[in-house]
């Protein structure tokens, strides 16, 4: 495929968004958001998936600071509800090169410009020359517990690559804007540390996917890039304040159901904070202890979670970006006994014993 | 078997390593196996990454560490013949560029050198295709530079 047949794809794409924004402008619900600091424009034709996409980003709604002029402008139609359909049909969407991932198929243009993202009912490309992300949903099947807690996840990845930005498979939660990052793969109780530091008070970043950008000066940031969280029923039937608020889209090979965290502690969930601690996480202790780690034990473990479970794969600059970042924060074992109760303190604890870097 | 007249490098292609407090930590970046040296292996990767043949890096490490030559020349052909099979570091014909080795910690106490190996994310990932990596999207966006 010719780089002008992708920029084909891409303008039929924004034709097809345009007729159904045109039928049916009054399902369009638009906002702008920051994306770690970018002004992002999201506009969905289509209430239900327009709902749903926006639900993810609620706490990132832009403020008066963020430029006018939008880093990234994001378009999506739901093809059952306006009656557009997707112009193309399986794989006549894909760029010339593609690869499996993530349970559907990732493409590129050639010259890399393009990457396109195919998963089950939703086709979503982005050019990163003009910063446009534009989607179809092609009917109006229920959304994976991934695109609806986690929308675009694949292709922002590559979006704030380009930003400088290194999305890390990691928890985030922070007190006062200094940030704890909590890296690990899926089941090591990231996702049920994150949630109750935020119930016990604490700020909430996310629970699985986090945006590390290094700044000059200003050491490193930590940036929320969606305000859910997903537990497994076991997890989430530890938290029975909040339980009954959960969503669960009833895929029952899923059976995560997922929090929308700015809806269950307004004013508790936060764009962006500056690192100050690493946790590395181990279960089944009897109880909660910490203890400092070595800046080798946080590198191998966030280089183990972290470079391979973000489509696409970080490369050799995130271990560098890694590696700073583990000379910079210091790194604590956070020991997690049975109590939910001990984990706010704990971490606490933590960023009390952690001095800012430059203070170090 | 390595001999003293052979050269090796980092697989630089497949692999990203990084040296932190005496420890190297190596990713393999098509499967996510994962390795860490201690003190002495890390010494020798920093030998190699270097431009030292074998039989320089035994005289090296031997004197660093404190350590007989004959020990040091054993262990040494067992690592790299390790550090050869998964991946780690490729066979060099010609010495190439020659860079200025970082200097050895001192007080170090001479231990076998051991390839730690971590496969748990190596094996779970076995079971999906190869994701695409970042660098295999590269795109320059020129209005951007």
């Amino acid at each position: 495929m010719s780089d002008d047949r992708a920029a084909t794809i891409l303008e039929r794409m924004e034709l097809a968004f345009a007729q159904a924004e045109a039928q049916c402008g009054d399902a369009l619900n638009e906002a702008t958001y920051g994306f770690a600091g970018r002004p992002v424009t999201l506009g969905v034709v289509g209430r239900i998936l327009g709902h749903r996409t926006h639900s993810a980003f609620t706490h990132l709604r832009a403020t008066p600071t963020l430029p006018d002029c939008p880093s990234l402008t994001i378009e999506l139609w739901d093809a059952g509800e306006t009656g557009v359909g997707c112009p193309f049909d399986e794989e006549s969407g894909d760029f010339e090169r593609r690869w499996l991932a993530a349970g559907g198929i990732l493409s590129s243009s050639a010259d890399g410009r393009y990457v396109g993202f195919r998963y089950q009912a939703s086709l979503t490309v982005l050019d990163r020359e003009t910063q446009r992300i534009l989607g179809c949903r092609r009917s109006g099947s229920p959304l994976s517990t991934g695109e609806y807690s986690k929308p675009l996840v694949h292709l922002l990845s590559v979006w704030y690559h380009d930003r400088n930005v290194q999305l890390l498979h990691a928890g985030l939660v922070a007190r006062d804007g200094a940030g704890v990052l909590i890296p690990g793969e899926s089941g090591t109780g990231k996702s049920t540390t994150c949630v109750a530091a935020a119930a016990q008070g604490l700020e909430f970043l996310a629970d699985d996917f986090a945006g590390l950008e290094h700044s000059n000066g200003s050491g490193f940031q930590g940036h929320s890039v969606f305000g859910t969280a997903c537990l497994r029923r076991p997890d989430l039937d530890r938290f029975p304040d909040i339980r009954g608020r959960a969503v669960d889209d009833g895929i029952p090979e899923e059976d995560k159901p997922i929090l929308f965290l700015p809806e269950l502690y307004p004013g508790r969930v936060r764009a962006s904070v500056r690192m100050r601690a690493l946790v590395l996480l181990r279960v089944g202790a009897e109880r909660t202890e910490i203890r400092r780690a070595s800046r080798s034990d946080a590198l191998r473990r966030f280089a183990a979670s972290t470079l391979h479970t973000v489509v696409p794969r970080p490369g050799r600059t995130a271990l560098e970006r890694l590696t700073a970042l583990v000379e910079q924060v210091p790194a604590w074992w956070l020991s997690l006994g049975p109590e939910l109760l001990d984990l706010a303190p704990a971490i606490a604890r933590i960023l009390e014993s952690s001095s800012a870097p430059d203070e170090a | 078997m390595a001999e003293p007249h052979e050269f090796f490098s980092p697989n630089q292609a497949d692999v990203a390593a990084k040296v932190i407090d005496r420890e190297l930590i190596a990713i393999r970046l098509l499967d996510g196996t994962y390795y860490s040296l201690e003190p002495v292996g890390t010494r020798v990767w920093q030998l190699i990454e270097a431009g030292q043949n074998v039989g320089s890096i035994v005289q090296t490490v031997a004197a660093e560490f404190g350590a007989s030559v004959e020990q040091v020349a054993a262990d040494l052909r067992n690592l790299v013949d390790e550090l050869l099979s998964e991946g780690l570091i490729v066979r060099r014909d010609d010495p190439g560029r020659t860079a200025e080795a970082p200097l050895a910690a001192s007080g170090e106490r001479y231990l076998a050198p051991r390839l730690n190996i971590y496969r748990d994310m190596g094996n779970l990932l076995a079971l999906d295709p190869p994701t695409p990596g970042i660098d295999d999207l590269l795109y320059r966006d020129r209005k951007r530079e």
